[in-house]
């Protein structure tokens, strides 16, 4: 418990930090937002509109910590300003209009890729040198290392328009009324197994490979063949014995992609033309949308640290030993 | 303590009746790049029921060899090329796998090396005492429970402990939950492989105290493998030299203590401080054993032997016996016979 609120301190400090980056960073940039609509709309702007822009951004004449403590508060109001390319809607709207499917598609393809993966990587080790342990990781990192476009790309073509057994794009069909029904489910799925599958066939080798690495180093262990001179059976060693100490690395790197999640799929969703944060933030980038991309870093750091914080709480249930030191 | 310690008064005679474990010719080679060598060659030791037999040797003479050999824990590049294992009259070599895993624990149960890392670090004591249990005897949890808390009372652990995960005890506790789990299912053979190497003296006496007591209330046979000389000449009742993967010696281990026969075994004997007793000298054994590249001819101890002769260079001794209860294989051997021309120990 004392460990937890310990992290827990360490990620509150960690995120206060990002927030004054993230609050400090864009006013080292030249310009400001307002000079650039004002361009944008070909200098038709009267004195009063950019002086009431100027207001609505928070550019105001305040001293640097005036505007860092109003910047502060509108944070934990959920106030994240103004969106330019999409002027007037709030980012904070942007974002929880995206986020959703960006979780969808993000949670469900790392959790697929990480539960097929390690346990593949588990009978691949228990197994050294036969079959599984053969075929598979070398047809996984094959099949991982094509360029991504190009696997979604040829994915589309193959089961969305040779074999028409998937939608071509987007998250659910053009005028379903989003609702709770079996019907709409279905359509989501439906719309959910390219993208997601497409993700997993180019992850799941890099999870498989780095299970079986580290279940051969602990089948090495002596406490496995402890646990195999007590005469208890093959199922429980491997379980039990070996990949419950072999996981914990992957735990690790399980939490870290969990934040990640956030940040979207870039590719996916421009291949499936997907709904999600990934194609925001490009826009906001091309479109020097400033408080939207702060917004979207802003999503994505809290998101890192609080999966990092929900794996130290695994952690803590899986490792005795760190509970301690 | 140290009556405990003392070693069995009943030398060599426990053997004659029908072994519990009987090795035949074990052969164990380990293929390499290099080569094949044979880490065991041709070993044979019957161990009777209730006697504590010690295995004692340098590092890399093949004990820990023999050890993994009779549990079937062997893995590749090792192999068994020739020979025969009989627990309790039953080839081990020849069981099923399923067999084999009914067979490991209930009836041989072995102490590793080191107690740090042969604990799972992430299950309590109590989980690693129980599903010895629970998948053996088909018991409920409860009683598993109980009687995981009965072992580590009889190694005076209190039972709060089974919660308690191996990083959490010391390293002599560590052990002594390791011994306890070993004696889970009472077997009539256990296997100790250095068990006290990396503890400090006065634990190690302690644990060595325990299991002799526990040893003489439960009646299990014990093959005791060390480099510790001394050690083992005060727990076990017989033991064995071994030497570039043979026995070069076997006899009663007072007599062993008082009479060593074998160049090798007075070497060994003057390399280790007696634990109690006047202070003596401690003489070092020159050189190092036969590597796995080659065995030089005749008597693979020639090179290092002080009282090596020019026929042991070519011939090479098998183990005989040289006295009742005493096996040795040295071609000076039967002129030690008489006590005045043996050499001073």
């Amino acid at each position: 418990m004392r460990f937890l609120l310990r992290r827990l301190g360490f990620y509150l400090i960690a995120f206060w930090a990002c927030i004054t980056l993230n609050f400090f960073l864009p006013r080292l940039m030249p310009g400001d937002p307002v000079s650039r609509m004002f361009a944008q709309v070909q200098n038709q702007m009267r004195p009063d509109q950019i002086a009431a822009l100027r207001q609505l951004f928070g550019l105001t004449n305040k001293p640097l910590w005036q505007q860092y403590l109003d910047y502060i508060g509108n944070i934990f109001r959920g106030d994240m300003g103004i969106s330019l390319s999409r002027f007037p809607t709030p980012v904070s709207s942007v974002i929880s209009s995206e986020i959703g499917w960006t979780l969808l598609l993000g949670a469900t393809s790392l959790i697929i890729a990480v539960v097929l993966g390690n346990l593949l990587g588990i009978l691949a080790a228990w197994r050294r040198g036969k079959f599984l342990d053969s075929v598979f990781p070398p047809l996984l990192v094959f099949v991982g290392s094509f360029p991504y476009f190009w696997l979604a790309m040829a994915a589309l073509y193959l089961f969305g328009i040779v074999l028409g057994w998937f939608p071509l794009n987007h998250a659910f069909t053009d005028g379903v009324e989003p609702s709770f029904s079996f019907s709409y489910v279905a359509d989501v799925a439906n719309h959910l197994v390219l993208p997601a599958l497409t993700i997993v066939l180019v992850s799941i080798g890099g999870w498989m490979l780095g299970m079986r690495n580290t279940m051969i180093a602990t089948t090495a262990e002596d406490y496995i063949t402890m646990a195999r001179a007590k005469g208890l059976r093959s199922g429980r060693i491997m379980f039990h014995y070996a990949a419950r100490n072999a996981m914990l690395p992957s735990i690790t790197s399980f939490g870290m992609s969990l934040g990640f999640v956030v940040g979207g799929a870039l590719l996916t969703e421009t291949v499936f033309a997907y709904p999600g944060i990934g194609y925001q933030l490009l826009n906001s980038v091309q479109g020097l949308d400033y408080p939207l991309t702060q917004g979207i870093f802003l999503t994505i750091t809290t998101a890192v640290l609080a999966a990092n914080f929900l794996v130290d709480i695994i952690y803590v249930r899986l490792d005795p030993r760190v509970r301690v030191s | 303590m140290s009556t405990i310690l003392q070693g069995g008064s009943d030398l060599g005679t426990r053997a004659s009746s029908k072994p519990v474990l009987s090795i035949k010719n074990l052969r164990v080679s380990y293929t390499t790049g290099a080569g094949t060598v044979n880490a065991v060659d041709g070993v044979s030791l019957d161990i009777g029921a209730g006697e504590i037999f010690g295995l004692a040797g340098e590092s890399g003479c093949g004990k820990s060899t023999i050890a993994n050999a009779v549990m079937r824990l062997l893995q590749s590049p090792a192999k068994i090329t020739d020979g025969t294992i009989e627990l309790n009259q039953r080839n081990v070599l020849t069981l099923s796998d399923e067999e084999l895993r009914r067979t490991r624990w209930r009836e041989m149960s072995m102490v590793f090396q080191s107690a740090m890392n042969a604990m799972n670090p992430v299950m309590t004591i109590g989980e690693q005492m129980m599903d010895v249990f629970t998948t053996h005897e088909k018991m409920p949890k409860k009683e598993a429970r109980e009687r995981a808390a009965h072992l580590l009372t009889l190694v005076d652990i209190t039972p709060d402990r089974l919660k308690a995960y191996p990083h959490q005890l010391s390293g002599g506790m560590r052990q002594r939950v390791v011994i306890a789990i070993a004696l889970a299912l009472n077997p009539s053979l256990l296997i100790m492989d250095e068990p006290t190497t990396a503890l400090d003296v006065v634990v190690q006496r302690d644990i060595m105290a325990q299991i002799k007591e526990l040893q003489q209330s439960l009646g299990f046979s014990v093959l005791f493998i060390t480099h510790d000389i001394s050690l083992m000449v005060e727990l076990s009742h017989r033991m064995a030299v071994m030497y570039a993967g043979r026995l070069v010696e076997v006899a009663p281990s007072n007599v062993l203590l008082d009479d060593p026969l074998h160049p090798y075994t007075t070497a060994l004997m003057n390399a280790f401080p007696p634990l109690s007793g006047p202070r003596t000298e401690l003489l070092g054994l020159p050189d190092a054993p036969p590597t796995s590249a080659g065995r030089p001819s005749g008597c693979s101890f020639h090179p290092r032997c002080p009282m090596a002769m020019d026929a042991c260079k070519i011939q090479d001794p098998v183990l005989r016996p040289v006295a009742e209860h005493h096996d040795a294989a040295c071609l000076l051997v039967p002129e030690f016979v008489i006590p005045s021309e043996r050499p001073a120990k």
